[in-house]
């Protein structure tokens, strides 16, 4: 593997093997209550992905961990033991994924992908064993037992057992490695005998590539310990292992009848097709194939239509025989049916040949058809859409240096602006698809809080449910981002705080089962994320006396409104939960929340009702980069105000402006009269404009409320690109950044939900 | 040699070209220092654009070929009274830790090289308001250089 290819690779292998943990944990968290056949193969195929591409990349912890999950559900899938405690599956799979993903996160970062995956796999091992154990009469009887030598296998008191072991690709020296595993249990086990008999001749490699490396042995340890002792060999690419009892019985050859599909663009299916068949007659006792003539063009076309049919006689397990034929490349659909033509394998044979053809069948064909949609999507570095929308707002502001150069003021110039008219369209459109590119729907992070909730009931022995609306909502991928975090914190909070034990919610008269909502919609230029649980809801005392004790009250107690004693929780250090649990109450969280969302111009709103719980609401921008604003001049600054906020915009008559006896100032404009806020007073700067009926009145809208804001003078309408105020400045409530005008002056860009909350 | 008498940041990669050598300015009739490997660039004074609430020192930010950067005035920094900007008055654009900022000085003077053995610890007893953000005093043939801390008059009280 050439060094330039890794660090595409590595990019390559990160996004997928992320996107599969992901997939892979959605359809754990779902299936908890016990797995459908559907899931458990595409559990095993998520493993089986992971492990090969791991071991591809050379992540030994990663592969060997896969592996282990991968045994597990080939198990679950071949077998379909009954009695299987899925709760603790589930929590070993978790744990198994969760190391995955701190190696994963290694290996992104550079470091040495060294974790010890021991402690990880030998919980699975444990777990498949007391399946198989649970399972005895099943697994006792051995996959490739047809060979003679393991009838003389069989002595008083011992165990029996039979392994075929193979090596991974281009491990090398497979007799070698073959020596060495004889060697290391020659000291545990007895009665070794080993196929091909003579390991140290050369010809024995091409024997064990191909056959894999089969072992019998006696000993008195327990099939657990055996298997683990075997799972240590270095290069294993994968293991069977059986324990024999009694004699084994001779296996009769049973009939299949494989039809086979290609992908639709793999090409010369024919080729494939005797591929297939070669490899399958150099292994299974008779294998026909229809059409039976596979060398001809013609046959490409059968294939390709009609599939591939196969009639196979074989001594073989199913499942073996199954396994023999995934490895086919370009494999669309596989079905494998029995074919009972005699009266004579009746018991075990039907049940098995139903469990995969009849009910199932189907599925693994949709799953099939699904896949074929994906090479739609291509996968982008994020870097690279960064880049394309940071040189999207270099456009913007050059199309408005040139079209609003100050050099053209005062010129005819008709045509000119006819096409700078059509140049600003095709901009726009331009953006707009830009943008689109960079949204991705909430689902994800979304889901990965059924992972939270469900983590937290088990340690919290709480009973919450976590319902999802409106996921696929689409949100700016930085912004995302942004997000998760605080989403995290408030659902923790609603699970660890908000919910009540199911003792006390029964007291309460509520159901024992808790509900936590976590709702995405959209609404104007925002997109709003909400949070709702039906808990105790907050305590108002409890918070106003923490809020003492931190010295945070400025006037008297009961002069606080609901509303402000519950703005409190944001504030850094403030958790009223006396008990610090794992999860929350350590009194970091909540400001977290609303300052990670300020970073992305967000706010953050709690509403909460005592005894029926708690609604926090996300106020997030759509996107973050460039918005339609309306420039105003006020003193030697500019400010711009985004458009989705202003009403209209309007010169006052004087006698339509009056004052209260507040000093309160206010206008009446088509029979409404609203207040009037001098913008110059509210960010306490001078300009010369004193009299409201010199300057312009914008009226500007936040939800219910609607005020006029004065400024000097109008500018112009534009789009513009948001640029971030240095860090160096504090957050000015009421400013969410500025930006920068087609003549290279700075606008300050007023941030319409703070303007009003400073009000 | 102890790293009191020059800038920490010069005792790294950039030392030989840039050590004891510093950018001098005024303000007023005092001249001042910055360690050289600071000073990103010198530009004429720009428009600046006040942003509200921030503090009276902070002059505001400014557009540097399409990046924004914050501005400070050194004289109201020190409490001096303001003066008009004139053709003499520069923004010296500094680089400490990742913060990009101008500072507005009165004029630019040189880049001069101090040698250690010429630089003085301040008094010991700060009298004046703004000594604190003198580290050094440098002497040089013609007088004495106040050479800055610029960790302290960048960063002090502002987020306070």
């Amino acid at each position: 593997m050439a060094d330039f290819d890794r660090d595409n690779m590595m990019e390559l292998f990160s996004y997928e093997t992320g996107q599969l943990i992901e997939q892979l944990e959605q359809f754990i968290i779902q299936s908890e209550s016990g797995y459908t056949m559907v899931q458990i193969n595409e559990i095993f195929r998520i493993m089986h992905t992971i492990k090969g591409s791991a071991a591809m990349m050379l992540f030994d912890s990663i592969a060997t961990t896969a592996h282990a999950m991968e045994d597990l559900f080939y198990f679950l899938r071949e077998e379909n033991p009954q009695n299987v405690d899925y709760a603790k599956l589930t929590d070993l799979i978790l744990a198994g994924m969760d190391f995955i993903k701190v190696e994963l996160d290694k290996a992104e970062n550079g470091l040495e992908v060294n974790g010890d995956p021991g402690s990880t796999i030998a919980p699975l091992k444990e777990f498949l064993s007391g399946l198989k154990s649970g399972e005895a009469p099943a697994s006792a009887q051995s996959g490739i037992s047809a060979s003679p030598k393991s009838a003389q296998r069989v002595e008083g008191g011992q165990r029996h057992f039979d392994a075929v072991i193979f090596f991974e690709d281009g491990s090398e020296m497979e007799n070698v490695r073959a020596f060495t595993v004889v060697q290391n249990i020659s000291s545990f086990v007895s009665d070794i005998e080993h196929e091909p008999a003579d390991i140290i001749h050369e010809s024995a490699v091409e024997v064990i590539r191909k056959k894999g490396f089969h072992l019998w042995f006696s000993s008195d340890k327990p099939y657990a310990e055996i298997y683990k002792l075997l799972n240590q060999t270095v290069y294993l690419e994968k293991m069977t292992l059986h324990e024999l009892d009694g004699k084994p019985e001779e296996v009769p050859e049973k009939k299949y009848r494989v039809s086979i599909r290609f992908n639709d663009d793999c090409e010369m299916e024919n080729v494939r097709a005797y591929a297939l068949v070669h490899r399958l007659t150099e292994q299974l006792e008779k294998v026909s194939h229809v059409p039976a003539d596979l060398m001809s063009d013609a046959s490409a076309d059968i294939v390709r239509t009609s599939g591939l049919t196969l009639e196979i006689s074989t001594k073989k397990k199913k499942s073996d025989l199954m396994e023999l034929l995934e490895q086919t490349v370009y494999l669309k659909t596989l079905n494998v049916q029995e074919v009972v033509d005699a009266p004579e394998p009746a018991p075990e044979a039907k049940p098995a040949a139903e469990d995969e053809s009849a009910p199932h069948a189907p599925k693994p064909d949709e799953a099939a058809q699904k896949k074929t949609t994906a090479p739609h999507v291509i996968s982008v570095n994020v870097s690279k859409l960064d880049q394309l929308l940071n040189l999207m707002g270099e456009l913007v502001i050059a199309e408005a240096m040139v079209t609003q150069n100050p050099e053209l003021e005062n010129l005819e110039l008709e045509s000119f602006h006819k096409e700078a008219r059509q140049l600003r369209k095709i901009i726009k459109d331009l953006q707009e698809t830009v943008m689109s590119m960079r949204m991705v729907p909430l689902s994800t992070t979304f889901f990965k809080m059924h992972r939270v909730v469900r983590d937290m009931c088990r340690q919290l022995t709480k009973n919450v449910k976590l319902v999802v609306i409106g996921e696929d909502t689409e949100v700016d991928k930085n912004i995302i981002e942004h997000i998760s975090d605080p989403l995290m914190h408030i659902i923790r909070n609603s699970v660890d705080h908000g919910i009540e034990m199911p003792q006390a919610r029964a007291a309460a008269g509520k159901p024992e089962e808790g509900t936590v909502t976590l709702e995405a919609k959209n609404s104007g230029g925002d997109v709003l994320i909400i949070i709702k649980d039906d808990g105790a809801g907050l305590d108002r005392e409890k918070i106003l006396k923490k809020a003492k004790t931190n010295g945070l009250l400025k006037k008297a107690e009961n002069e606080y409104t609901d509303k402000e004693v519950q703005q409190f929780i944001f504030l850094p250090g403030f958790s009223t939960n006396e008990q610090v649990t794992s999860y929350s109450g350590r009194g970091v969280g909540m400001d977290v929340v609303s300052t990670n969302l300020e970073l992305v111009g967000g706010s953050v709103l709690v509403d909460s009702v005592p005894g029926q719980g708690s609604t926090f609401t996300l106020k997030i921008p759509l996107t973050l980069a460039i918005i339609d604003g309306m420039t105003v001049k006020m003193g030697g600054a500019k400010y711009t105000i985004p458009i989705v906020a202003i009403k209209q915009s309007f010169k006052a008559d004087k006698k339509d402006i009056f004052t209260d006896p507040n000093n309160n100032e206010m206008i009446s404009t088509r029979g409404e009269i609203y207040n009037v806020v001098r913008l110059h007073e509210f960010f306490g700067v001078e300009t010369a404009v004193k009299n409201i009926e010199d300057g312009i009145l914008i009226m500007l809208e936040n939800g219910e409320q609607t005020v006029c804001l004065l400024a000097d003078e109008l500018v112009g309408e534009q789009q513009v690109v948001v640029k971030s105020i240095p860090k160096y400045f504090k957050k000015t409530k009421g400013i969410s950044g500025c930006t920068l005008l087609g003549n290279g002056d700075i606008s300050l860009i007023i941030d319409v939900a703070g303007f009003f909350d400073k009000m | 040699m102890s790293t009191e008498n020059g800038p920490e940041l010069l005792e790294g990669s950039a030392e030989d070209t840039t050590r004891d050598r510093y950018m001098t300015f005024n303000i007023d009739s005092e001249e001042y220092g910055i360690g050289i490997a600071y000073v990103k660039e010198i530009i004429e004074i720009v428009p600046i654009t006040r942003v509200p609430e921030s503090p009276p020192y902070v002059e505001g930010i400014f557009n540097l070929r399409g990046d924004i950067i914050g501005v400070l005035d050194v004289r109201k920094r020190f409490g001096k009274s303001p003066k008009e900007h004139d053709e003499q008055t520069c923004i010296i654009v500094v680089e400490h830790k990742e913060l990009v900022l101008g500072l507005i000085v009165d004029s630019v003077n040189e880049v001069m090289t101090i040698e250690e053995d010429s630089i003085l610890a301040p008094p010991n007893a700060k009298l004046n308001h703004y000594n604190q953000y003198i580290r050094n005093i440098g002497q040089v043939s013609k007088g004495v250089v106040l050479l800055l801390d610029l960790e302290k008059l960048l960063i002090q009280d502002v987020q306070g």
